[in-house]
């Protein structure tokens, strides 16, 4: 009887310890009530993380009830990180979002909507609507699931010192671009006109070819037809890849965006289609007179010019137990304070109204050029058809094969434009039977 | 006489060449990686690429910037740390499996074996989420020990197969003499078994010990904490979407090759002696 006593003694003992102890936790808690926050950046790095660290810096100071954990994902495997988090539902507050993530995330439901808390916030006034159109328009029900930070646009780099030599201006229309190109080769010195991106990413400058050329912001219209299997587009195809070896580096056919970078700023080719996420490259390889940027050239379409605007930003997931102060970061992060810091030392276009008036942008020219072309008062987005669940199968199996076989002689443009055609009908119609 | 003597050469001169194009295809690669490892960052893209180093233009500036400011002094500790536990723990395993697998007889020791066996087939992409959710479920999910964990399951059956090959090195007539000489099943392994088992002891733990250090996938998937970065992990850092530092990338995968091939430098006599112990079996 004595030893059950002692027993029971003890007990009581360790569950009034628990209790006293879960008490002074709970009294700490009301006391301090720091909230924890996850943050996750999708494009880590040392060009990157220094600027990051001192913004959530800034905002803890401003804000002593929330700390925020940084967590830096390499652009290599971001894509791959989320995935997990989403399996395994271990998703962070806050996270960084390239454009191309939205339509997949969305149908998932990973991301909470924002439309609500950006009206009432007054946010949505000040953040372009060129950018939330085309997030909107990615997204599986229309609504904006990423408040974009940074703008991006395909442009043409050239050797400024170039042209001046050869005695050509920029030009404006492909007739112009394709002459030039051809100016430019000179193998004695071993300088060839363009570089085509043949290898990873090489579909992407293929899409803005297509609608910069035909002037059409539609891959597929509402009937469901494609623009691709037009005549005047199929031979404008056909002579820019015939522009391969001869205009341009043999090289050229497995190209990724490295090695055309690297075609570029080492002086073997004068122009390159990227956009303008790679002007630090080009700034550090050159003098500032040496290189300069312009729009795409635009096809004899004859309406005002077509442009694509990608956006980067950052969404808020499903399963946040905070979702006030991941607002709350999200929303700071967005405002024009610190859209300006970040944009400035990455060298891209702020999408905050506020931000993109400061005079680092108004004095960076490369910027410059494209607001310009953007705000032409004709000046329309084309929309990259990523919306299509079929896009991605799209893309590896035609479009990267197809437009290397066409480089290297074993197929024709129009056999393969034709075959781009047929899936892109088709990926129309399956992505319409879906929204049904 | 003379016949036979070219003919002799000529074989020589002919595998000599097959060796040689060999060691071009796996030599050239860490021989490019030394010369963009000296070489400014500027002129790494410069094109037409030049092969080889200018010595007027080398310096030492990668190096610094990989271990002082990027912080791979810190990625090479995590990646002992880490590296040197799972090879241990795996190595101690596998010298017990290998042993049970050998020594004694049990109902469906094939079978189990197969299972060992088919496990490697498995892609670690694969099994990447489950074993995310069960680090997570463990509370683990973050922490050094989940990666530590990982290694060693993904390490032990093959090394544990290895293991079983040396013991079946060891003569059981050398046991059994320990044992009439009255030690006990655990003393005869450790002062009989163990000793004659160095090579393969040295053999598991190097094949275990690169295995984990060079993984990168599990790593970069349970790890969050910057300062908990192993050496591949941190060093994909290097790789932006619009810039790649190839130098410090350079000069750090140098770095990160020096452990392993030191210590397949230092154990190069005992791995020979191991692959070869039981290949002529008297």
């Amino acid at each position: 009887m004595r030893r059950y006593l002692q027993v029971l003694v003890l007990l009581t003992l360790v569950a009034a310890l628990g209790f006293a102890s879960g008490q002074e936790e709970q009294a700490a808690d009301e006391q301090d009530e720091i909230v924890t926050l996850t943050y996750w950046d999708e494009n880590a790095g040392p060009d990157r993380t220094p600027y990051y660290e001192e913004l959530l810096s800034r905002f803890m100071e401003e804000h002593p009830n929330i700390r925020v954990e940084y967590v830096g994902l390499p652009w290599s495997g971001a894509r791959q990180r989320y995935e997990v988090a989403i399996a395994s539902d271990d998703l962070p507050d806050v996270g960084g979002l390239a454009e191309g993530w939205i339509a997949s995330f969305s149908q998932r439901g990973v991301l909470l909507p924002l439309d609500e808390r950006m009206q009432e916030s007054g946010l949505d006034e000040k953040i372009g609507s060129v950018y939330k159109d085309q997030i909107r328009n990615l997204s599986s029900d229309g609504r904006l699931y990423m408040v974009p930070h940074s703008a991006n646009s395909p442009t043409i780099w050239y050797r400024q010192d170039w042209f001046e030599e050869a005695g050509i201006e920029p030009p404006e229309s492909y007739e112009e671009w394709f002459d030039a190109v051809r100016q430019l080769r000179d193998p004695d010195q071993n300088r060839y006109g363009f570089s085509i991106r043949g290898g990873s990413g090489g579909s992407y400058n293929l899409l803005d070819l297509v609608a910069t050329y035909s002037g059409e912001t539609e891959f597929v219209d509402e009937r469901g037809n494609s623009i691709l299997d037009d005549p005047e587009l199929i031979d404008f195809v056909d002579r820019y890849f015939a522009l391969y070896n001869d205009y341009t580096p043999e090289a050229d056919i497995t190209l990724g965006y490295r090695g055309m970078i690297s075609h570029f700023t080492t002086g073997l080719v004068g122009m390159i289609h990227h956009n303008l996420g790679s002007q630090p490259s080009h700034a550090e390889a050159f003098e500032e007179d040496q290189f300069a940027n312009m729009p795409l050239p635009q096809g004899p379409h004859g309406g005002g010019p077509v442009a694509f605007v990608s956006s980067i930003g950052r969404g808020m997931f499903r399963g946040t137990e905070h979702p006030e102060e991941a607002w709350t970061l999200l929303r700071w992060l967005s405002e024009a304070e610190a859209q300006s810091y970040f944009n400035e030392q990455i060298g891209q276009i702020p999408t905050h109204a506020d931000a993109a008036d400061d005079e680092w942008v108004q004095n960076a020219e490369h910027i410059q050029v494209m607001v310009e072309s953007l705000s032409h008062p004709d000046a329309r987005p084309y929309s990259r058809p990523t919306k299509y669940p079929d896009w991605p199968d799209i893309q590896e199996n035609i479009l990267s094969p197809g437009l290397q076989a066409v480089m290297a002689g074993d197929r024709t443009a129009e056999d393969f434009m034709l075959e781009w055609h047929e899936a892109m009908e088709e990926a129309h119609e399956v992505w319409e039977q879906q929204q049904n | 006489m003379n016949a036979r003597k070219t003919f002799r050469t000529m074989r020589k001169a002919g595998i000599l060449s097959i060796l040689a194009v060999l060691l071009f295809f796996v030599a050239m690669p860490l021989y490019y990686i030394a010369v963009m490892a000296i070489r400014p960052e500027a002129e790494i893209l410069r094109q037409p690429i030049a092969y080889l180093p200018s010595l007027t233009q080398a310096t030492f500036e990668n190096f610094d910037v990989v271990w002082s400011v990027m912080g791979l002094s810190s990625f090479f500790r995590n990646s002992a740390v880490i590296a040197g536990s799972a090879t241990l723990v795996v190595t101690i395993i596998s010298i017990m499996v290998g042993y049970a697998l050998h020594r004694f007889r049990f109902r469906s020791k094939s079978g189990y074996l197969l299972v060992l066996l088919a496990t490697q087939f498995l892609p670690g992409a694969l099994i990447l989420i489950p074993m995310y959710i069960l680090m997570q479920t463990l509370g683990l999910a973050g922490t050094r020990l989940s990666v530590i964990l990982a290694y060693i399951s993904f390490q032990l059956p093959f090394n544990a197969i290895l293991m079983r090959g040396f013991i079946a090195n060891v003569p059981i007539e050398l046991e059994e003499a320990a044992l009439i000489d009255g030690c006990d099943r655990l003393a005869s392994i450790v002062r009989v078994v163990l000793p004659l088992l160095v090579p393969g002891i040295v053999a598991v733990g190097a094949f275990a010990f690169v295995g984990t250090w060079n993984e990168f996938l599990f790593a970069f998937m349970f790890l969050a904490d910057g300062d908990l970065f192993t050496v591949p992990v941190g060093l994909s850092y290097m790789l932006g979407q619009y810039d790649t530092r190839f130098g410090a990338l350079a000069a750090g995968s140098l770095l990160a090759l020096l452990p392993p091939m030191l210590l397949f430098f230092y154990l190069q006599k005992y791995l020979v002696r191991g692959l070869s112990a039981g290949a002529v079996k008297g």
